[in-house]
């Protein structure tokens, strides 16, 4: 125990100023963006302030922290010596695991705490919305994490794969007919702002995402030990000049598809995001289908009917937005 | 070649025995095979019993994907001796060492460390030894004090005075970046560290390596000084023959992933003789002396600025210059560890692997017995 007790001290000592300055810039930045907002004449919700935050800092801060807590680490072959210490194999990098979990999901919590506060009568906040954001957050957080972790152990590796996953993202936010909030991660990524939406738990969603970053998160304690840490270290080893052009070659091209296929963007307009609702994000629409009680079940079912009644383009109900009901044809 | 010695009296080495041994058909010296392999080491001092054997492997093998590291290893060291481990850049002494360590899994064999399996408890194993690796791989931006709080938390044994003293006698200033520090620095930095944590085994994995001559110098005259103060048992590794001539009591030299030799100095100086004769066209018929008759082996036979010149290995230590008259034209040459060494790998890869008797047969112009 006292083994990761130094371990743990050693890396807060190490990396504690750095940490401690991400945080604070982060929290600033929202602090005061969540004042300009509050003040401004046509205001967005707190979380969704927050929520932007998060997108816009998150990877990076997530990034920044994988490279001080773990490359570093392999690329000064300081492993090295901390590997022959008497302490378990798996011990200081599953510390290094939860320590970069820990202070990215305090960070985000803080962060929605403080919108939650900001929160005026309009954004409705009860304690279960707050726990639905914060557990969506934290689950995004996880993957966020588990991605850097298995990447950061690929060494200068992790710059192709970091470039080949912007692609993969790329590809399933702009390739026309890919429906993003089918891929877990995604769904989570929705602010879920309307009132009647904050009682369905994405629980799928949920369970998807942790389930992915259980996969990165597997993948790199194997990659730690396969070949007893030797792969790691090979890969951890300084690129070669063919290695750069190899990698050049690859952003390059990628960037190239990319540009390709922001071009042919094309908004899939509404989608049912469940049962009983249908949502747009441009413009930001959701209408709420309710089955009026005491009528009976209409049959065939209420989504089916719906999509029969909406016309093809869901831009043509933006008139319809107070329709809560829809008579039978 | 595979070689044991009883360090009692150092005469008796044989190959390798035991059926199915996989060495067991490259011996090189016709000696009585009842000497068992790693025969344990008999000091003056212990000699009623069996002392603790602090490492022994026993046929380790190790691969990395196709490339056989190791293959068969045997190693034994005994408690409170310096042992010696030789063996050219590439032999395997890392991989050995790491194995030793517990950091690596070996694929096959055992592999035990103060009696116990390393699959036990690696944890208290390490906790006993004190290392020194090959590169000093230590937090730069950490100071000798920081770095002393940092791994006192993983040794129950850590002995604070002893850290500021070693510190102290090393000149190493407490409060300086390690980063600044020179190569000597970190490796007597790194030494003062597994000095300080009271180990029972202090393992030296090439640990100097890059330094210049005057700070290996002063490194091993700390190494030495400490060794023989605190009688710990010290595996000290290297390819710098010269290192272990000044500290150790016995050594194992390794080529190939397998051990050629493990035992005193003594026995293996004795047992290999280096002569030369003057020669133009081709090597006299004659052996030197009386010994030419002896059943020896040419580990090496090369030319060097007109001279012929043939290393022997001699089933029995290898006759003295008084002993042995030698034929006109014969010199014996002084031969240092490092030449022992060289010529012991050079068998070991089967460089010259034939008994002198087998030499006339293979028209190299070598010398027949007869």
């Amino acid at each position: 125990m006292s083994a990761l007790l130094s371990l743990f001290e050693k890396d807060v000592r190490e990396h504690g100023v750095t940490a401690l300055v991400l945080a604070l810039a982060t929290t600033g930045v929202v602090i005061v963006t969540l004042g300009q907002n509050a003040s401004a004449a046509f205001s967005m919700s707190p979380f969704d302030v927050v929520r932007f935050a998060l997108l816009s800092y998150l990877p990076m801060i997530a990034l920044i922290v994988g490279n001080r807590l773990v490359v570093r680490e392999y690329l000064s072959r300081t492993r090295l010596f901390v590997e022959a210490l008497p302490v378990g194999q798996l011990g200081p990098l599953l510390l290094k695991y939860l320590l970069g979990i820990a202070y990215l999901g305090l960070l985000v919590t803080g962060l929605i705490l403080l919108a939650a506060n900001a929160a005026g009568l309009a954004d409705d906040v009860t304690l279960h919305y707050v726990m639905l954001l914060l557990g969506k957050s934290l689950a995004v957080v996880t993957l966020y994490w588990s991605i850097v972790f298995c990447f950061s152990l690929c060494g200068h590796l992790r710059l192709v794969l970091y470039a080949a996953l912007a692609g993969v993202l790329a590809f399933i936010a702009w390739w026309p007919g890919i429906d993003q909030s089918h891929f877990a991660p995604f769904e989570l990524l929705d602010e879920q702002l309307f009132v009647y939406e904050r009682d369905v738990v994405p629980w799928s969603a949920l369970a998807g995402t942790l389930a992915l970053a259980g996969v990165f998160t597997l993948a790199g304690f194997l990659l730690s030990r396969l070949g007893d840490g030797s792969v790691a270290d090979r890969l951890a080893r300084p690129m070669t000049r063919r290695d750069i052009v190899a990698f050049g070659v690859l952003l390059s091209g990628g960037l190239g598809v990319a540009g390709t296929l922001s071009e042919g963007d094309v908004s899939s307009g509404g989608a049912f995001t469940s049962e009983f609702t249908v949502r747009a994000d441009e413009p930001p629409i959701a209408v709420l289908f309710i089955q009026p009680d005491g009528l009976e079940r209409l049959e065939p079912c209420p989504k089916a009917r719906f999509a029969d009644a909406v016309p093809d383009d869901f831009q043509a109900l933006t008139p319809d937005l107070l329709c809560c009901f829809l008579h039978d044809r | 070649m595979n070689l044991s010695v009883d360090a009692d009296n150092g005469s008796e080495y044989g190959p390798e025995s035991g059926e199915g041994s996989p060495n067991s058909g490259r011996a090189t010296l016709r000696a009585p095979l009842h000497a068992p392999l790693h025969a344990p080491l008999r000091t003056p001092q212990n000699s009623l019993e069996q002392p603790e054997v602090m490492i022994a492997l026993r046929d380790v093998r190790k691969r990395y994907g196709s490339l056989s590291v190791l293959s068969n290893l045997q190693l034994s060291v005994q408690a409170g001796e310096v042992f010696g481990f030789l063996g050219r850049n590439g032999a395997g002494k890392s991989t050995a060492i790491r194995i030793i360590m517990g950091i690596t899994r070996a694929d096959a064999g055992t592999v035990e460390v103060f009696g116990r399996s390393l699959e036990d408890d690696v944890i208290e194993v390490r906790r006993r030894i004190g290392y020194v690796a090959q590169e000093q791989n230590l937090y730069p931006w950490m100071t000798p004090r920081v770095l002393a709080r940092f791994v006192s938390g993983f040794y129950p044994r850590w002995d604070a005075a002893r850290w500021l003293q070693l510190n102290k006698d090393f000149g190493l200033p407490p409060k300086r970046r390690i980063g600044t520090f020179s190569g000597g620095m970190k490796a007597r930095l790194a030494l003062s560290v597994a000095l300080s944590s009271r180990p029972d085994l202090l393992v030296l994995d090439e640990p100097t390596a890059g330094m210049d001559p005057v700070a290996r110098r002063e490194f091993i005259d700390l190494v030495r000084e400490h060794t023989a103060r605190d009688g710990a048992t010290t595996f000290f590794s290297t390819h710098l023959v010269d290192e272990i001539e000044a500290v150790a009591d016995r050594i194992g030299i390794i080529e190939g992933g397998r051990t050629l030799y493990e035992g005193r100095l003594a026995p293996l100086r004795d047992s290999l003789a280096r002569y030369s004769v003057a020669v133009e066209d081709d090597v006299p018929d004659t052996l030197p002396g009386s010994f030419a008759r002896e059943q020896a082996r040419v580990l090496e036979n090369v030319e060097r600025r007109g001279r012929r010149i043939l290393t022997l290995q001699f089933e029995h230590a290898a006759p003295s210059d008084a002993a042995a008259p030698l034929s006109p034209g014969w010199r014996r040459e002084p031969m240092t560890l490092e030449d022992m060494f060289i010529a012991t790998v050079a068998t070991g890869r089967g460089a010259t692997h034939r008994p002198v008797a087998d030499t006339s047969a293979t028209g190299d112009g070598m010398p027949d017995r007869s």
